[in-house]
């Protein structure tokens, strides 16, 4: 029961964060001086790829707590935060060809940071499909593991591109030592979005925790029956 | 000569086709998750309460 109250709450406090998030992002933050209004799109596509890296690095924890545990919930959260990590940087990638296109003239461009941000997806892609095929639960969970510990590691070599090679991408704005580079109003529409989404994530985890819990009992009632 | 840079992007464009695209995409991505998650979790809920049914009905 304190599941299904903290999923409603999640998903109540996720709506309200996201309204408050289009009137800030719309309504309130000014359009950047150089890019004009096509930036209100970076309200959408920095805390999309935010989140996408803070659910593989959940991932990641979760992975090394299963190896070490064998525990059910920490693969069932492992599982889960992998599929909402690659519908994240799926939409993020999409929203920043998007926003490209009318700034850069182009939809896509083999850079640094594209190019790692679509090996990452890449990875989990793969993690979805390798848990997907595998039968055996507990095999499946062990593969998935490991690869979940390796596929996280290209997140800091994403972060790192911009400083490591010369690219078209610009350089962090938010995740950087030192001052903010976002005007103060612009910040605020970006931290509220940033904020719905992180609650989106921990809406859409709770949820398909459920479903993952749901596949074990099935696993087992079938294992159950065929003894 | 053309729009003011503070409001197409600098290139003559009309931005807003683009971010209307960029949020709708968004908003339909993550409504096709969440219905997604839910027909799997009520699939499998309905498969447990058959499978249960199913184990009863045999111990009897």
């Amino acid at each position: 029961m304190i599941g299904r109250g903290l999923e409603r709450a999640l998903g109540i406090l996720a709506v309200i964060g996201l309204v408050t998030g289009l009137y800030t992002g719309f309504l309130y933050a000014p359009p950047d001086a150089v890019q004009g209004e096509v930036q209100r799109i970076m309200y959408l596509h920095v805390p999309l790829i935010l989140v996408s890296y803070f659910a593989f690095f959940v991932v990641f924890v979760t992975s090394i707590l299963y190896l070490a545990r064998r525990c059910e919930r920490h693969d069932a959260i492992a599982h889960s935060s992998a599929e909402i990590g690659v519908l994240f940087t799926a939409l993020a990638i999409a929203a920043g060809s998007i926003w490209g296109r009318p700034t850069w003239g182009t939809w896509w461009t083999w850079d640094a940071r594209l190019t790692t941000t679509t090996i990452l997806l890449l990875i989990f892609i793969g993690y979805l499909m390798l848990r997907a095929l595998v039968d055996d639960p507990s095999r499946g969970a062990t593969f998935g593991a490991v690869l979940g510990i390796i596929g996280f590691l290209d997140v800091p070599i994403i972060h790192m591109s911009v400083v490591w090679w010369r690219t078209l991408h610009q350089p962090a704005s938010v995740l950087r030592p030192g001052p903010s580079t976002v005007a103060p109003d612009m910040q605020v529409a970006l931290y509220t979005n940033l904020a719905a989404f992180v609650l989106l994530y921990g809406y859409f985890l709770v949820k398909r925790v459920r479903l993952e819990k749901a596949r074990w009992e099935l696993i087992r009632l079938r294992m159950e029956g065929a003894a | 000569m053309g729009a003011d840079p503070a409001e197409d992007g600098g290139g003559g464009v009309n931005p807003w086709p683009y971010i209307l695209a960029a949020y709708l995409l968004a908003a339909v991505g993550l409504l096709c998750y969440l219905l997604s998650v839910s027909r799997r979790t009520k699939a499998m809920v309905a498969q447990i309460a058959t499978l249960r049914r199913f184990s009863k009905d045999t111990m009897r």
